[in-house]
């Protein structure tokens, strides 16, 4: 609650946005998906009104339901992805930063080679070969994801290695997995956390990128990409099945990008100082 | 010299993604060749088929041909048309090239100015009004700002195209929908690049000779910031062709995003492998390339680079 004070106002009004649908993804899968995928043709395209608030889809879906259920799996699925990416990342970073040698120069070139692809382009491949479904969207993105926190993880790794502390600490007999998690984790952990921070607004991005594809989780589960072009087609006719997830997606991207900010900023100053 | 190391990395890279794209096919679940099938695909079909991409050979004799046939740049044959691969994206290249040369201007001619604005005007209200925009711009996927440019423009204006690429500036919305986030990132680039000279004693220096403000911005300021934003512009570029994958299908342009899309998802697998191969190694060569031209622009960048 400090914290929140401390923030400046928009970072302030993008939390409470985040907190809103960070409730709609946590709450919304224990009212059951009945509402969210109970196709009603008779009331298709249905502008928003009393009923339902947010009108329906394409198929006379209920969109507000659909919103609600789809942040559970857009933000899941980005959330899981962002976790996925950082610990694999981070753990192969520490250990080639510390190792050296034929691991070091491995995950180099590993490095290397993922970042030959456009990151998007190598999860839309994955996906399209792995076929549609969460795991599988997670799997993909986390496929790119990991390199940034290897990167960062490897060169702090080294930097903090050469230090007296470590050395000593190796001297007095400590196996490489205690320097590991005991002495170099702690120390890596607050740029690492920063990169998670802003990873998450790319997350969803990608996530809904996906599914915008049909390349994300698959119907009729509501996702927001998916939901996007479900409606692109209507657009002339009921333009609320378009623009409800668009704004959806809009605004919590807004948020995270706002929040993120501000967080490195009180998290890492000497980063924000570099940008 | 770590440029040049990177310049002789290029073959090694390009190796390598044809190897991951290889690979992908192998990634497939269960069977490829039924998946590329479908369900109701007779036996003696799914057999000719797999004699046909060769998937009935040992995996390093594949693996040998996907390379000899590379080198020769033969990316197989389309399972659907039975044409091609190569020909089939040769054909799609000319709408991406356009969609990502004029996205690529909409960005700087947008970009430049704004950022020029806000590092002059740095923290009064034209600058924050910038700064928020550009930070809208970062957060709005394509797949957002384009349809809400269809809805605004064509449909509630109706003075550009919805899709396609016959009529008459249809290019404008997809270029500009593909351009928008690249336009806020580069702005706020300008601007802080811009900012950081527009502190140094030259700069007072040129205005104690009496030069003014836009004059000693444009001729000193500016260009002096202008090297490391051409080097992220360049870069950007590359990742401008993944942005044509979703930009591509909203507006259905017939490029090479749109063929891989419509690839996936008719399985036909060929000429996926062959659309991400492509855009991989255009990704890498324009990537290498702007490596090699940022160290004639600015030798400082080379300086950096040796030393981390």
């Amino acid at each position: 609650m400090k914290l929140f004070r401390q923030l400046p106002i928009p970072a302030r009004i993008a939390a409470v946005v985040l907190f809103v649908a960070l409730g709609a993804a946590v709450v919304s899968p224990f009212l059951g998906t009945d509402a969210a995928t109970r196709i009603d043709l008779t009331n298709r395209l249905a502008s928003p009104s009393t009923a339902p608030p947010l009108g329906t889809d394409e198929l006379g879906r209920d969109v507000l339901q659909r919103l609600f259920h789809g942040a559970t799996i857009s933000l899941g699925v980005a959330g899981a992805a962002v976790l996925l990416s950082a610990i694999f990342g981070s753990l192969l970073g520490l250990l080639a930063g510390e190792r050296g040698g034929f691991l070091d120069a491995s995950v180099g070139r590993l490095v290397d080679l993922v970042l030959a692809f456009p990151g998007l382009l190598l999860a839309v491949a994955l996906a399209a070969v792995l076929g549609p479904s969460a795991l599988n969207t997670v799997l993909a993105l986390s496929a790119v994801g990991w390199v940034p926190y290897a990167r960062l993880a490897r060169s702090e790794a080294r930097r903090v290695g050469s230090l007296d502390f470590v050395s000593a600490a190796r001297s007095q007999g400590a196996t490489s997995w205690r320097i590991l998690l005991r002495h170099l984790l702690p120390n890596v952990a607050p740029p690492l956390a920063v990169q998670a921070t802003l990873h998450l607004a790319g997350a969803i991005l990608a996530e809904s990128a996906l599914s915008f594809l049909g390349l994300g989780v698959p119907p009729p589960a509501p996702s927001w990409g998916a939901m996007l072009a479900g409606g692109r087609t209507h657009i002339l006719d009921a333009p609320h099945v378009v623009m409800a997830p668009a704004l959806a997606i809009l605004l919590v991207v807004l948020g995270t990008n706002l929040l993120g900010d501000a967080l490195v900023d009180r998290l890492d100053p000497v980063r924000r100082r570099s940008l | 010299m770590p440029v040049l190391r990177r310049i002789l990395g290029v073959p090694l890279l390009l190796l390598g993604a044809a190897t991951v794209v290889f690979f992908l096919i192998h990634l497939i679940p269960g069977d490829p060749v039924a998946a590329m099938l479908g369900e109701g695909a007779s036996p003696a079909d799914v057999t000719s088929l797999r004699k046909e991409l060769g998937l009935d050979r040992p995996l390093h004799v594949q693996y040998a041909h996907w390379l000899k046939g590379l080198a020769h740049a033969d990316l197989g044959k389309s399972i659907l048309t039975r044409k091609p691969v190569t020909g089939e994206i040769l054909r799609s290249l000319p709408a991406t090239a356009s969609l990502a040369l004029a996205a690529f201007a909409a960005a700087l001619i947008v970009s430049i100015p704004a950022g020029l604005m806000g590092a002059l005007w740095k923290d009064r209200p034209i600058d924050q009004l910038l700064r928020a925009l550009s930070l809208i711009g970062v957060s709005t996927p394509n797949y957002v700002s384009g349809p809400l440019l269809v809805l605004f423009f064509s449909i509630s204006l109706g003075l550009l195209p919805v899709s396609g690429r016959d009529a008459p500036g249809s290019l404008i919305l997809p270029a500009v929908t593909m351009g928008l986030a690249l336009a806020a990132l580069l702005s706020r680039m300008v601007r802080a690049s811009v900012a950081e000279e527009l502190n140094k004693p030259y700069m007072l220096a040129a205005r104690a000779r009496g030069e003014t403000v836009w004059s000693a911005l444009i001729r000193h300021a500016f260009r002096n910031a202008l090297p490391p934003v051409l080097v992220v512009a360049g870069l950007q570029f590359g990742s401008l062709l993944t942005g044509a994958v979703v930009t591509e299908t909203i507006f259905s342009w017939p490029g090479v995003g749109r063929l891989l899309v419509q690839s996936i998802q008719r399985r036909d697998y060929p000429t996926v492998q062959g659309c991400v191969l492509f855009i991989a190694f255009v990704y890498v060569v324009v990537n290498a390339s702007v490596d090699a031209i940022a160290v004639r622009l600015d030798p400082r960048a080379a300086a950096r680079g040796a030393r981390s």
